[in-house]
């Protein structure tokens, strides 16, 4: 039995680099004259490249297929393309080259509450964003105690939405879209919304969708463990390319691993920027010297940052994130986390260590990637984006009774303080 | 197996037909029609005093002024038409042309939150822009009707024929010619932002260019063929013609004034068809 549902062949999504035009229709027309009579174009400045002949394939040379039932998780850094091809699957925008065929209706859930007008009601609203995502009013007559009890909007429902909460707003708009009868639904980071609360009710009825009701499922999210509860299998995207496709947990650690071996590879220099330029970003030992192997938990592992600073600035701050094997951010921690006058930059060189404390990691590797930032203000390296990445990959020591030697479950393995009284 | 051994539902593609218009999605979608109109109508005069009756308060004293201006100061004339009726159909069917253009114009930049982010067939909103705009149109014929039945009683020699059925066939043929420009224009705004604003003001320009406050045939003969190739002079002579039974409107200009709708809606539709696919990148 063959139960493809979707199939793409080739697909390929080209963006022209800066603006498409001058804006100005005075400049179009002069651009295009003198292209035409084959002179200089006034309209570009000293050095600039014709803008028509720059561009990039936001995605290139994709193929795959997804059979009935199956969850997908697409992964991949931001702007690897992921919104991309989801916006070419749920027909928002078209591809420049290839073609795409599709079995069945297609929700997609690709920014929650879009089309909601702030003076209707929230059940003119339900009616108007359910019409928006395909549904027939009888459909949504069906559902709409479903809905509201979902959305735990209830009294309010007849109230404009204009006047709801912003996690009233995003709970109505998810409750539609999440009762939507569809064969296939495309959900990009949904549930990076609303409450902690919200988010884990979000993540069942996701998973209801699919697992129970046997929808095919494709989903985008940062966050690793969400894929990975949702989804068995994935893509992974990279500049637009497919580099990896299989089951959920292969993906996750290709992606990992592909995110560090690109980082490793780097030049420091490129993180440089007008407050500091990095000179240094490596894991060291309690001695300073430089760590390559692994490491027993029972030892401290330092972060080892070189910074030789241009500029100073009062909120600025710098430190690292970890994640673990699944993706999963464990911690961020920052210099000024904990705060003190003379323990701080100053112009010129400056060398921070940052402890990774002993005990207290599980055994695993880790990625830890580099953080500046003028704290609430802007990012100088966003270790969610690019940011230089190191590798530590703890085994042994987890505890000092013979009991337990190898990996414990659980996400930490702390040795803590017991006492006993007898 | 290779793909086209597959029964599809959709195929996405780089290249589909510039005209297909997808009917039967159309079809498909009419309650989400019906709830566009709904939204428009309901939504523009919430939290406002007079709600509703904003459709009514524009064009009477737009006529009250008109009457004021061009028949007592300007003199000019009416046909023998009552001026109250003349100028308030002018008015009527003036401003149903101009609203649904300026709103076709900008349908494009209103709608780009929505455009970007679901799909439905975009065709949609034009045309529930055509009926939310006939519904307000029809409030405002509603209380001209009641006041030219307030004429017929009080003696004036109405013309009442069997020709008032045409009156529908008119008021849909404005309603294309102003929707194929209207899409014309918001293809070139998601470019040229301007283009809207200059639009909004050609066209209270344009109001004195065509017969809207006088009829065709106070305008002297060096100027008629500037308004011949203007189609919707025939358009608003049609009207009042089969109103009054005035006007002195030919079938040349009828036949024309037809032609260019055709040709305007479906540049219109081919337009919308071609940016509708790429204007998420662009706008």
């Amino acid at each position: 039995m063959d139960d493809v549902v979707i199939k793409a062949e080739n697909i390929g999504k080209y963006y022209r680099l800066g603006q498409i035009n001058t804006g100005m229709f005075y400049s179009d027309a002069r651009s295009w004259m003198s292209r035409k009579l084959g002179k200089e174009d006034k309209t570009l400045k000293i050095g600039e490249e014709l803008k028509d002949k720059t561009g990039f394939w936001a995605l290139d040379d994709i193929n795959f297929e997804i059979k009935q039932g199956d969850r997908i998780g697409i992964i991949g850094k931001n702007g690897a393309g992921k919104s991309t091809l989801l916006k070419i699957l749920s027909r928002v925008t078209a591809p420049t080259k290839g073609r795409i065929g599709i079995r069945g209706n297609v929700a997609s859930l690709l920014e929650v509450g879009t089309g909601f007008h702030p003076e209707m009601t929230g059940r003119e609203n339900i009616y108007l964003n359910g019409a928006i995502l395909g549904m027939k009013r009888a459909e949504i007559n069906d559902k709409l105690d479903e809905i509201i009890a979902f959305s735990e909007i209830n009294e309010h429902i007849d109230t404009p939405v204009k006047r709801y909460s912003s996690g009233m707003y995003v709970r109505l708009a998810f409750a539609i879209a999440a009762n939507l009868e569809s064969d296939i639904l495309i959900a990009d980071e949904v549930l990076a919304v609303g409450d902690a609360e919200f988010q884990k009710r979000a993540l069942g009825k996701m998973n209801d969708l699919s697992s129970k009701q046997g929808r095919t499922v494709l989903f985008v999210s940062h966050r690793m463990n969400a894929v990975k509860t949702l989804c068995q299998n994935g893509i992974v995207l990279d500049k637009g390319r497919i580099v990896h496709q299989g089951n959920i947990d292969s993906c996750i650690t290709k992606y990992q691993s592909r995110m560090y071996d690109k980082e490793a590879s780097k030049d420091l220099s490129l993180y440089n920027n007008e407050f500091f330029d990095l000179q240094g970003y490596t894991l060291v030992d309690r001695d300073g010297k430089e760590v390559t192997g692994p490491v027993e938990n029972s030892e401290s592992v330092f972060v080892r940052i070189e910074l030789d600073m241009k500029k100073v600035h009062n909120a600025f701050t710098t430190g690292y994130a970890i994640y673990n094997a699944d993706g999963m951010l464990m911690y961020w921690s920052y210099l000024t986390d904990d705060y003190d006058e003379d323990n701080n930059v100053k112009p010129g060189k400056n060398v921070l260590t940052g402890e990774i404390p002993a005990h207290f990691l599980n055994e695993g590797e880790y990625y830890i990637y580099f953080s500046a930032s003028l704290h609430y203000i802007q990012w100088l390296v966003n270790p969610e984006e690019d940011s230089p990445c190191l590798k530590l990959h703890i085994q042994g020591g987890l505890s000092e009774s013979p009991f337990w030697t190898i990996k414990r479950p659980g996400l930490c393995a702390p040795v803590v303080k017991w006492k006993v009284k007898n | 197996m290779n793909f086209d051994d597959y029964q599809w539902d959709t195929v996405i593609e780089a290249k589909q037909s510039p005209f297909s218009v997808g009917l039967k999605q159309i079809v498909e979608y009419r309650d989400l029609i019906l709830l566009f109109v709904r939204r428009d109508i309901a939504t523009t005069y919430k939290q406002t005093i007079l709600g509703p009756l904003w459709y009514l308060f524009q064009p009477i004293f737009s006529t009250i002024m008109f009457i004021i201006v061009f028949r007592h100061v300007a003199n000019i004339g009416t046909e023998g038409v009552p001026p109250v009726l003349f100028y308030s159909v002018g008015i009527i069917l003036w401003s149903f042309f101009t609203s649904l253009l300026t709103s076709q114009a900008r349908v494009f930049y209103s709608n780009k939150d929505i455009f970007g982010k679901v799909y439905f067939p975009r065709l949609t909103v034009p045309i529930a822009l055509i009926i939310s705009e006939l519904i307000k149109f029809m409030i405002q014929f509603a209380v001209f009707v009641i006041v030219y039945l307030v004429f017929l009683f009080n003696g004036y020699a109405g013309f009442a024929s069997l020709k008032l059925l045409l009156l529908p066939l008119v008021v849909l043929w404005t309603a294309l010619l102003s929707t194929g420009l209207g899409l014309i224009v918001s293809s070139i705004t998601t470019r040229y932002r301007d283009l809207a604003k200059a639009l909004e003001y050609f066209l209270s320009l344009f109001m004195y260019a065509a017969p809207v406050v006088y009829p065709l045939s106070e305008v002297s003969d060096g100027f008629m063929p500037f308004f011949v190739f203007n189609p919707v002079t025939a358009i608003l002579e049609c009207f009042r013609n089969l109103c009054f039974g005035t006007s002195e409107v030919s079938l040349f200009m009828i036949l024309y004034s037809i032609g260019c709708t055709v040709i305007f809606l479906l540049a219109g539709i081919l337009l919308f068809n071609k940016n509708e696919k790429v204007f998420v990148d662009v706008i």
